[in-house]
């Protein structure tokens, strides 16, 4: 098997140096110069709104909820109201994470630090950050921040500060960069799921989540 | 040339033209005159080559190209009324007759002095001495090749509003192929047919009564489908509009003459 | 094997255009997809800049494969992925195969067109595993037993009523309601049990990161997501094309693969995924395997249609491509249809089987026009017509009549004598009327329209006696 995958690995290298007219690998020096390749501004939408404006309004586009909080209680409230105004219940699961560990959730609720089940009806979780171009959040796997939280819940919940909203994706990764930071799964998530599978028509909820609410603590 | 020296325009009429309408070709040199022009008609003209170039015959293409070069290469411009013919001249010749050496410059210069008849009238002359009359709510169909590579879209329709009593109605899709595609149409009559219909049904609901465009190709195939059951829409090239030289519609026999006069 | 059919195209046709139930869901689809794409490209001022960088990243990209696929691949293996090179189609469903082992494993799998290039599901339906398509549009043609016939949207040719039917047919006859809400609740509830009781997951790349060895997966339903993270093996298989250098060239290509695809600026799904669960991580596969596929693209590379190799297979050109737009997909009887197909699918099938494809078309260049990465559709479809003539490929009739019109063309004396002719004949057939009906050799034309008549004389021969 590796031997085999080796030597199938050589000749497609071969193959395509063949196709470019080299007879082996780049010379070293351009090698070294395109990793060196600056990761480049490309030409990009422009706009001038604020973030969390431009954030709120192109992720209610995408048919996502958006609400302000000034506070932890507010963050609380906002969920909350959201819960009753949909009937959703009081069954939460909360990713096991310090951000949100901090929030005083209601007593009433029946809140549990664990990874999503199938058939959750509501899942929280923190962002790794917001990207107000699209009103995409930037969601990371990790131990406190399971990927299942952001996929199987009925409704997905995200909490979100709002020095976290960034204008671009390329903001993303410079904070990528500057953690020196390669999650093994980054999420961007712009409203619930969909389909437009049956006759073009737009339906939510596909295999995702079928809500989808933002909380921006101010 | 100076000022007053009036440009000569070699006018490569096209085999559609040609064959079937004169009129287009006459309606041409009518219009470049007016545009202050002094008109040539070389007489070793035929084809521009694009039904070998499209079918794949390039050799042939090749030869038809070289002779195009040779008997337009004296003008100071080469205008065609059809943006098909014009944008095989300028944009293709040059790669097809680029391994050639002797060819070369020669077919990028004439590439770059060929036009499609209203692009030359509206951007190069300035033309706006349009004296033609027509009462008719007319649609524009854009022809694929023109459209996109010759960038013919506005100018038509700039001296299309200079036509007494013409109101240009937009159709829906008025950017989409007709269906005609040289050989395609007689290759895959089937898939023809149904764009072909789908223009006639998206003229027919412009409420337009005549549909106007700049190639006989597409003309020819709208003509015809429009005449087997696909609306009442009369049609003629913008030429023959522009010109006030439009008798029987494309199609139409003598005396037929629909609702629009 | 499909590539056999591809001399039934006329028929395919045929049936495709008589099939009013399919002609109502292109019709339907046309208008949407255009619309969408239109609105929001128009919305967006730097599009065109944004198309420009994009075309010139993959062409830097190409000239240096070699490097950013040996980096990438070095950088998933970094990440704890396994990377699989595969040169066939054969060897890569051997290689997905052999990593699935033992048979009856429930396998669960996201819209990958690789996977149907290499013909994935049969080949493990064979060893024995269960495969489910998860994306409802494969979902649904899977239960059909048909092949997707749009690269985005798969069932496309598909109208609810049909989709009840399969539903009926498969999910047992229980009361169901007609609306799309019901048909996506019941494949939602059908399909869940599949993820969460999947032994592995198989999903495709949009694009591939050689910064950081990241594949990135772009879905709207999620799908993709739930089959990349539930499964304790998540495969993914994807073509040596997919890779990008860097993460900023991942966020145009982003930009314009939404917009273009769906009219979105961002699809609701874009997720990065490198590698497997890491130690600590509260879920994710502990396995992840990435079978980088070649299946003759090295080959293009050096050839007159390495620009076929930026495609991003987004599906603007099926979607605004009249020919596309009248047939549909399953008319092309390939992986790819659409201009895009009429492309591949020669060189893949061979120009022999699939010669139909680059002529059933009017190279009337709307698709290169949407393309988000300026490939020339129309000019690659032309050297496949030429390629095809040399090889004398096409019938020994349009041949003549392309010999014998050079050889008039050449000659415009002879022209004019024998259009002389013609159009006396021609004339004399119509007496008064404008147009035919029929006329010899006319028969493509005439069948759906009619002729029109000449006016008479050649203009050459009119302004030759002075008329003007
Ligand atoms: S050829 Fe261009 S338009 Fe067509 S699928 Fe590929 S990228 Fe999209």
């Amino acid at each position: 098997m590796k031997a085999g995958n080796d030597a199938a690995r050589a000749e497609i290298l071969r193959a395509i140096r063949r196709a470019l007219g080299r007879d082996g690998p780049l010379d070293p020096g351009i090698a070294r110069a395109l990793a060196a390749r600056a990761a480049q501004p490309h030409p990009r939408p422009h706009y001038s709104a604020g973030l969390a404006q431009r954030f709120a309004q192109k992720l209610r586009a995408a048919d996502g909820s958006v609400d302000f909080a000034d506070n932890l209680a507010g963050i609380a409230a906002r969920v909350d109201a959201y819960l009753a105004r949909h009937k959703l219940g009081n069954t939460v699961a909360l990713a096991p994470d310090r951000r949100l560990d901090r929030i005083p959730w209601p007593a009433h609720w029946q809140a549990e630090r664990r990874n999503a089940r199938p058939g959750d009806g509501v899942g929280i979780t923190p962002a790794f950050a917001a990207v107000a171009e699209t009103g995409s959040v930037a969601l990371s796997a990790s131990a406190q921040t399971p990927a299942a939280l952001n996929l199987l819940p009925a409704t997905h919940i995200v909490i979100v500060e709002e020095q976290q909203i960034v204008p671009y994706m390329e903001d993303v990764w410079q904070l990528l960069r500057a953690a020196n930071h390669n999650p093994r799964a980054l999420f961007f998530i712009t409203g619930p799921s969909r389909t437009a599978d049956i006759e073009q028509t737009l339906q939510l909820g596909a295999h995702g989540p079928t809500r989808f609410f933002v909380v921006v603590r101010r | 040339m100076t000022a007053e020296s009036k440009p000569g325009v070699g006018l490569f009429v096209t085999c559609l033209a040609d064959l079937f309408r004169p009129t287009v070709a006459f309606a041409a040199a009518r219009l470049l005159r007016a545009a202050g022009c002094t008109v040539t008609v070389p007489p070793a003209q035929s084809c521009c080559g694009q039904p070998a170039y499209n079918s794949g015959d390039a050799r042939g293409a090749r030869r038809i190209a070289k002779r195009v070069v040779e008997v337009f290469s004296p003008y100071d411009f080469t205008v065609a009324p059809s943006g098909s013919c014009a944008a095989i001249i300028r944009e293709h010749y040059p790669a097809l007759l680029g391994d050639d050496p002797g060819l070369r410059e020669k077919s990028q210069r004439l590439a770059r002095r060929t036009y499609e008849l209203t692009t030359f009238l509206a951007d190069v002359r300035n033309f706006t001495a349009v004296d033609a009359a027509f009462n008719c709510t007319a649609t524009y169909h854009d022809s694929c090749a023109g459209l996109r590579e010759c960038g013919i879209h506005r100018q038509p329709r700039r001296l299309l509003q200079q036509v007494r009593g013409l109101t240009l109605r937009e159709m829906a899709d008025s950017d989409v192929c007709c269906g005609f595609g040289g050989t395609f149409c007689v290759k895959y009559p089937d898939i023809s047919a149904r764009m072909a219909g789908d223009k006639a049904h998206a003229i027919a609901q412009s409420g337009a009564d005549a549909v106007l465009g700049g190639d006989l190709g597409c003309l020819l195939n709208i003509a015809g489908r429009i005449k087997r059951g696909g609306g009442g829409a009369r049609v003629f090239h913008v030429a023959e509009v522009l010109a006030g030289m439009k008798g029987a519609a494309i199609g139409e026999g003598e005396g037929e003459g629909g609702g629009a006069k | 094997m499909r590539a056999a059919a591809q001399n039934n195209f006329p028929r395919r046709v045929q049936v495709a255009l008589g099939n009013e139930t399919l002609q109502r869901a292109l019709g339907r689809a046309r208008a949407g997809f255009q619309d969408k794409r239109r609105r929001a490209v128009g919305q967006v001022a730097e599009f065109e800049r944004m198309r420009r960088a994009a075309k010139e990243i993959k062409n830097h990209t190409l000239t240096h494969l070699d490097f950013y696929l040996e980096k990438f691949a070095d950088a998933v293996r970094a990440n704890g992925g396994q990377v699989h090179w595969a040169r066939t189609a054969g060897e890569a469903r051997d290689i997905v195969v052999g990593i699935c082992g033992a048979g009856g494993k429930k396998i669960a799998k996201g819209k990958t067109m690789v996977a149907e290039e290499i013909e994935l599901n049969p080949a493990l339906e064979k060893a024995g595993h269960e495969v489910t398509e998860t994306d409802l549009g494969e979902y649904i043609v899977q239960l059909a037993g048909e092949a997707p016939s749009h690269i985005i949207a798969p069932a496309v040719h598909k109208t609810r009523g049909e989709v009840l039917e399969l539903f009926a047919r498969h999910h047992g006859a229980k009361k169901r309601g007609g609306d799309t809400a019901a048909i996506v609740a019941e494949a939602r509830q059908v399909l869940r049990e599949k993820f969460t009781g999947a032994d592995i997951g198989i999903t495709g790349a949009n694009f591939l990161i050689a910064e950081t060895g990241a594949s990135v997966l772009v879905t709207n339903e999620g799908n993709g997501d739930l089959c990349s993270c539930l499964p304790p093996v998540h495969i993914v298989t994807a073509a040596i094309e997919k890779v990008l250098p860097t993460l900023e060239d991942l966020a145009l290509f982003l930009r314009l693969l939404g917009r273009s695809a769906t009219g979105q600026e961002i699809s609701n799904y874009t997720t990065l995924y490198a590698g497997a669960k890491r130690e600590g991580d509260a879920d994710g596969p502990r396995e992840f395997h990435l079978v980088l596929l070649d299946n003759g693209r090295s080959a293009m590379l050096g050839g007159e249609f390495r620009d076929m190799l930026r495609c991003i297979r987004c599906g603007a050109c099926l979607n605004h491509c009249p020919v596309y737009g009248s047939i549909g997909g399953h008319a092309y009887d390939a992986v790819y249809s659409g201009p895009m197909g009429a492309v591949l699918t020669p060189l893949s099938a061979g120009l022999r089987v699939a010669r139909d494809l680059p002529n059933a078309c009017t190279l009337n260049g709307r698709c290169r026009e949407v393309c988000p990465v300026d490939i020339p559709l129309p000019d690659l479809l032309r050297k496949h017509r030429m390629r095809e003539f040399e090889q004398k490929l096409g019938g020994a009739r349009g041949r003549l009549a392309l010999v014998l019109w050079a050889f008039f063309a050449l000659r415009p004396r002879l022209y004019q004598a024998a259009a002389g002719a013609l159009l006396y004949l021609l004339k004399k057939t119509a007496g008064r009327r404008g147009a035919l009906r029929k006329f010899p050799l006319a028969g493509g034309w005439t069948q759906s329209r009619d002729l029109p008549v000449p006016e008479g004389k050649t203009f050459l021969r009119r302004w030759a006696r002075g008329e003007r």
